[in-house]
């Protein structure tokens, strides 16, 4: 007993050693979604890519600073800017645009206003007649709106940038203008300021999201108090995240709480002892450590989806420790650890190795997270199994204090009651009911792996985000293709080549907006293209022409061709030539102009350039995504959409593997047991985690990848309980405890996630607590044999001994 | 001699500034309200004769049409040299025989942006919309007729124009409007109706 506790332990050992040394390799935990596809689906490079533009998205914040006074409201403006300027956690607060910015975008893009012909001014050039010009010269000079100035019509005689200017942003429902260099919009009676700020971290760290969004509430408190009626709106990824943090936060404080007190009360009343639960602790610990180093190794990497199922996989074993303990409160005077261990290893060793059996073909999937689902799951039930066998004997050499059970009459009318329920075909009845019910449900089962529905946003966020967006007309961004090609050149001709087939789409209402880097930069071909329109299309002499026509004076006129000329000849550059008075993206980057937009600019990677098209507003994702796949180098990516296809990719391959799994139980129970008692051992728990689900999907929430976790949990800890009552029939009574205790324990730390305001969480703890419910009910069933007085007497007759002693 | 009327006459003005500022303050007061008066859930509609002076240009660009002030928007239909129909509203300008939405972001065309929303309040005489805008100097020429000048208190705006000069008599009858260049655009309001809108 002693040599086997220390040679367990002694590789418990080495295992700590080798887990210290990968965690202080670092980044043992991968977060990547996208790292669960197959190797050769997985695009390291362009993963790097989109969270590099996800990040710099991510960290940007809009706030709304509003009041019914418009001076009031500029006041809290800039008290806030203040306070967001001190703050280490933020930078780039921008909250007054001055003139000399706005006077530098016009003067950037003035210069290049006949290298950057938009596509309606290339088809213009390329049909209209010379009368055709002057009828559209003349409308745009009617427009009462058009300041038309005398230098204007002498530097931009075909209204060229305007137009260009316009067709960079989008029509959107922006209220807002510059009144002081301030952006200001009234809505309801309330003026607005618009200010823009970055946080300076990631917005996913815990530890700093709390600080930053605590400190914006703390200042908006205070700014409330200063100027009454004062109304702060803001929204960024940065307050979802945080919302979501600190929700998940609470619900578990509070489930935990909930769950330890039920669980400590349940030890307490049976065992009248704590230890059971820390033995618990320690076999799931164990289980834990000794599936994630091994994992680590194996794999490199252990994926958090990996954790949240194999942690909770290996939770089953408490289901082994709760069996000794029982075996040990009804054990016997001459109190024998070793023999405790002898009477309950046949059942725990089948139960264990029941559930590695399936996870088995788990290992075999393609899905390298499935693998390592199965790998971590198997290796920590069966670590968990040898510290049960191993530990608990030598940890528990002495017979319980408290010998017996507390409620022994109670256990035993429940126990007497709960058999005969199964004997009297009651829970026959329920249970065929079920599984025809579940049956007739499964044909109209929901199923939904949208991400987005598995989490609650805030309602106070949503408002906040609603209120922006009627005032800015900015949406969330969600989709984006990444154009990549091996020289700058090849990338902005391939965007725009993608942007042609966008502008239908946008027309069509596939999407409201594209915005990409070659709509502020063309190519340099196309920027020579271009010129050599204007050129050929509109030479001096036709302009020359059509001012005539116009009314230009004389001196006005020639002042015109002279800069027209000037502006379009093309002997100035050389293609290659960095030199070459054609703008380029290096040039665009380095001014003030592409500040807002500069993000989109990926710039070098591994295999060439890189870059953004930001999608806005998507609503036919289907036709936006066939697009990317016409390009090798042009992925469309949506996050959300992404990890969807993934979890549901999981979900169908899972449901397989899981029905295989439990074929090759049936198997192995059909050799141990003969095929009707293996029918009646997988039976009650199958029926259970079907009926679960198709109660849980019908009337709560459509089936995700989450549900079917519950269902191979509540398979692997039914299963359990049905083997142990098969293999056990001697010491029913204390094996029927056991299994109420595992079911109690295990609907208090799963089944209470029912309470969570995570949908996730709360459909998973919903499953696992009306599955793990109806396994403890029907677990009965798998008894064969009518229940015979004489095994409950018998348990009485030793307990009564034990009690006498 | 000299001396003391000179100072006679400053201890006057100055003790009676308080009176002229309160005496124009009043009377700016009474051409608002009046004004407002007139204006006061109607919507207005007439037609218009546009000269625009621009210097480079030999002749003035003549243009005329219709106009329609509701309470949020105004339509402005140019039916001579050529048809356009826009309508200036505070989310921007419309272009309908375009079809497309003009109305423009605070990045590249705040300008136009500005303009509506400056647009409608010169025939309207929303007081605050256009103080937000300019400082305003009124001048009562007749009994019911006031002239405003308009100058932009916005820099931007002040680098294109000088300023903006409102002919009223119970509605507007001429925009004047003046840039820096020296170019003129010069709005005749004709046969001006107002038809009381339901609230």
């Amino acid at each position: 007993m002693k040599l086997r506790f220390f040679s367990w332990l002694f590789i418990l050992f080495i295992v700590c050693a080798l887990f210290i040394v990968k965690l202080l390799q670092g980044n043992v935990i991968e977060t990547n979604i996208m790292a669960l596809l197959p190797k050769t689906e997985q695009q390291p490079d362009i993963s790097q890519l989109s969270s590099k533009y996800i990040s710099s998205h991510n960290s940007k914040v809009v706030f709304l600073l509003g009041h019914k006074d418009k001076a009031q409201a500029i006041q809290v403006a800039e008290a806030f800017a203040h306070k967001l300027r001190q703050s280490e956690l933020w930078k780039n607060t921008v909250l007054r645009h001055d003139h000399s910015k706005q006077q530098a975008f016009y003067s950037f893009y003035y210069s290049y206003r006949y290298h950057r012909l938009t596509t309606r001014q290339q088809q213009a050039l390329e049909t209209r007649t010379l009368a055709e010009w002057e009828g559209a010269i003349q409308q745009q000079l009617l427009n009462p709106a058009h300041m038309i100035s005398s230098s204007l019509l002498q530097s931009d005689p075909l209204f060229l940038l305007k137009e260009q200017l316009q067709q960079l942003t989008p029509a959107t429902n922006n209220h807002f203008s510059i009144v002081d260099n301030l952006l200001i919009a009234e809505a309801d009676g309330i003026y607005y300021v618009l200010m823009n700020s970055e946080v300076t971290f990631d917005v996913f760290n815990l530890r700093l999201q709390k600080q930053a969004v605590e400190s914006v509430e703390r200042w908006v408190d205070q700014l409330k108090s200063q100027y009454v009626s004062t109304e702060v709106v803001y929204s960024g990824v940065l307050f979802h995240a945080e919302a979501g943090a600190r929700n998940a936060q609470s619900d578990i404080s509070f489930i935990s709480i909930i769950s330890l007190i039920g669980i400590f009360i349940l030890s307490s009343a049976i065992f009248r002892s704590l230890q059971p639960i820390g033995c618990c602790l320690l076999t799931i610990s164990v289980g834990i450590l000794v599936a994630f180093t091994l994992t680590s190794y194996l794999f490199d990497k252990v994926h958090w989806l990996t954790l949240v199922f194999g942690a909770s996989l290996i939770g089953i074993s408490v289901d082994y420790t709760f069996h000794f303990f029982t075996a040990r409160q009804a054990e016997e005077t001459n109190f024998s650890p070793m023999r405790v261990i002898k009477r309950i290893t046949p059942a725990v060793g089948l139960g264990m190795f029941s559930s590695v059996i399936g996870y088995t073909p788990m290992m075999t999937a393609p899905f390298p997270g499935i693998v390592q689902i199965g790998f971590f799951s198997a290796v920590g039930l069966l670590s968990a199994f040898l510290t049960v066998i191993l530990f608990l004997p030598y940890l528990c050499q002495q017979p319980s204090k408290n010998k017996g059970f507390l409620n022994l009459s109670f256990f035993i009318s429940l126990h007497q009651y709960h058999l005969q329920c199964a004997s009297k075909t009651l829970l026959w009845t329920m249970m065929i009911l079920s599984l025809a019910g579940a049956a007739v449900l499964f044909t109209k089962l929901p199923v939904n792996d949208d991400i987005r529905l598995l989490q609650q946003l805030s309602s106070e966020r949503q408002q906040h985000d609603q209120k922006l967006k009627s005032l800015t007309g900015q949406n969330l961004i969600n989709q984006f293709y990444i154009v990549t090609a091996k020289t700058e050149e090849q990338l902005l001709q391939k965007q725009e080549k993608l942007l042609t087939e966008l502008i239908p789409l946008i027309k069509q209402g596939v999407l409201s907006h594209v915005s990409s880097v070659a709509q502020w930069v063309p190519s340099k071909q196309q920027q020579i293209h271009n010129l050599k329109l204007l050129q050929q299309n509109m030479p001096p002499e036709q302009l020359d022409q059509l001012l005539s026509k116009l009314g230009y004076t004389k001196d006005a006129k020639q002042k015109a061709l002279q800069i027209y000329q000037s502006k379009t000849q093309l002997t100035s550059f050389n293609s290659d030539s960095e030199a070459s008075s054609l703008l380029t993206v290096r040039h665009w980057l380095s001014s003030p102009v592409s500040q807002y937009v500069s993000a989109l600019w990926l710039g070098k990677y591994t295999q060439g350039y890189a870059a953004v098209m930001q999608l806005v507003d998507v609503k036919d994702i289907t036709v936006v995504r066939d697009l990317a796949s016409k390009d090798s180098g042009i992925y469309f990516i949506s996050k959300a959409d992404d990890i969807t296809t993934v979890l549901s990719r999981y979900r169908h391959l899972i449901v397989k593997l899981a029905f295989i799994a439990y074929l090759f139980i049936f198997l192995f129970l059909g050799w141990r047991y003969g095929w009707l008692k293996a029918l009646l051992i997988i039976l009650p728990p199958l029926t259970a985690a079907l009926t679960a689900i198709a109660l849980v999907g019908t009337f709560l929430q459509p089936i995700n990848l989450f549900n079917i976790l519950a269902f191979i949990l509540i398979m692997g800890v039914g299963i359990d309980y049905t083997v142990f009552l098969q293999e056990d029939k001697k010491h029913r009574l204390s094996t029927y405890i056991a299994i109420l205790l595992s079911a109690g324990t295990t609907v208090l730390a799963f089944g209470l996630l029912s309470l969570s305001s995570t949908n996730a969480v709360q459909t998973f703890g919903f499953t696992v607590l009306i599955g793990i419910s109806l396994a403890f009910i029907w677990a009965p069933c798998s008894l064969r044999k009518k229940i015979s007085h004489s095994l409950t007497e018998n348990d009485v007759n030793q307990q009564a001994k034990r009690h006498s002693l | 001699m000299l001396r003391s009327k000179v100072i006679a006459f400053l201890v006057l003005f100055f003790v009676s500034l308080p009176f002229i500022t309160k005496a124009a303050s009043t009377k700016n007061e009474a051409f608002w309200q009046y004004w407002q008066n007139q204006m006061l859930a109607k919507s207005l509609s007439g037609k218009f004769l546009q000269e625009k002076h621009i210097a480079v240009l030999r002749k003035p660009l003549v243009s005329k049409g219709t106009f329609k002030v509701e309470s949020d928007k105004v339509d402005w239909m140019i039916t001579f040299p050529i048809t356009k129909h826009f309508t200036f509203d505070q989310n921007g300008i419309v272009d309908h025989l375009k079809s497309t939405n003009q109305a423009n972001v605070i990045s590249n065309d705040q300008a136009l942006k500005q303009f509506s929303a400056i647009f409608r309040p010169l025939f309207t005489g929303d007081k605050t919309q256009l103080q937000q805008f300019f400082s305003i100097n009124i001048r009562k020429l007749s009994e019911d007729k006031w002239e405003l000048d308009l100058r932009p208190k916005d820099e931007l705006l002040r680098k294109g124009l000088v300023n903006v000069e409102l002919v009223i008599n119970q509605v507007v009858n001429i925009i004047r409007i003046t840039e820096t260049n020296g170019d003129k655009t010069l709005i005749k309001l004709l046969d001006v109706q107002t038809v009381s809108t339901p609230n």
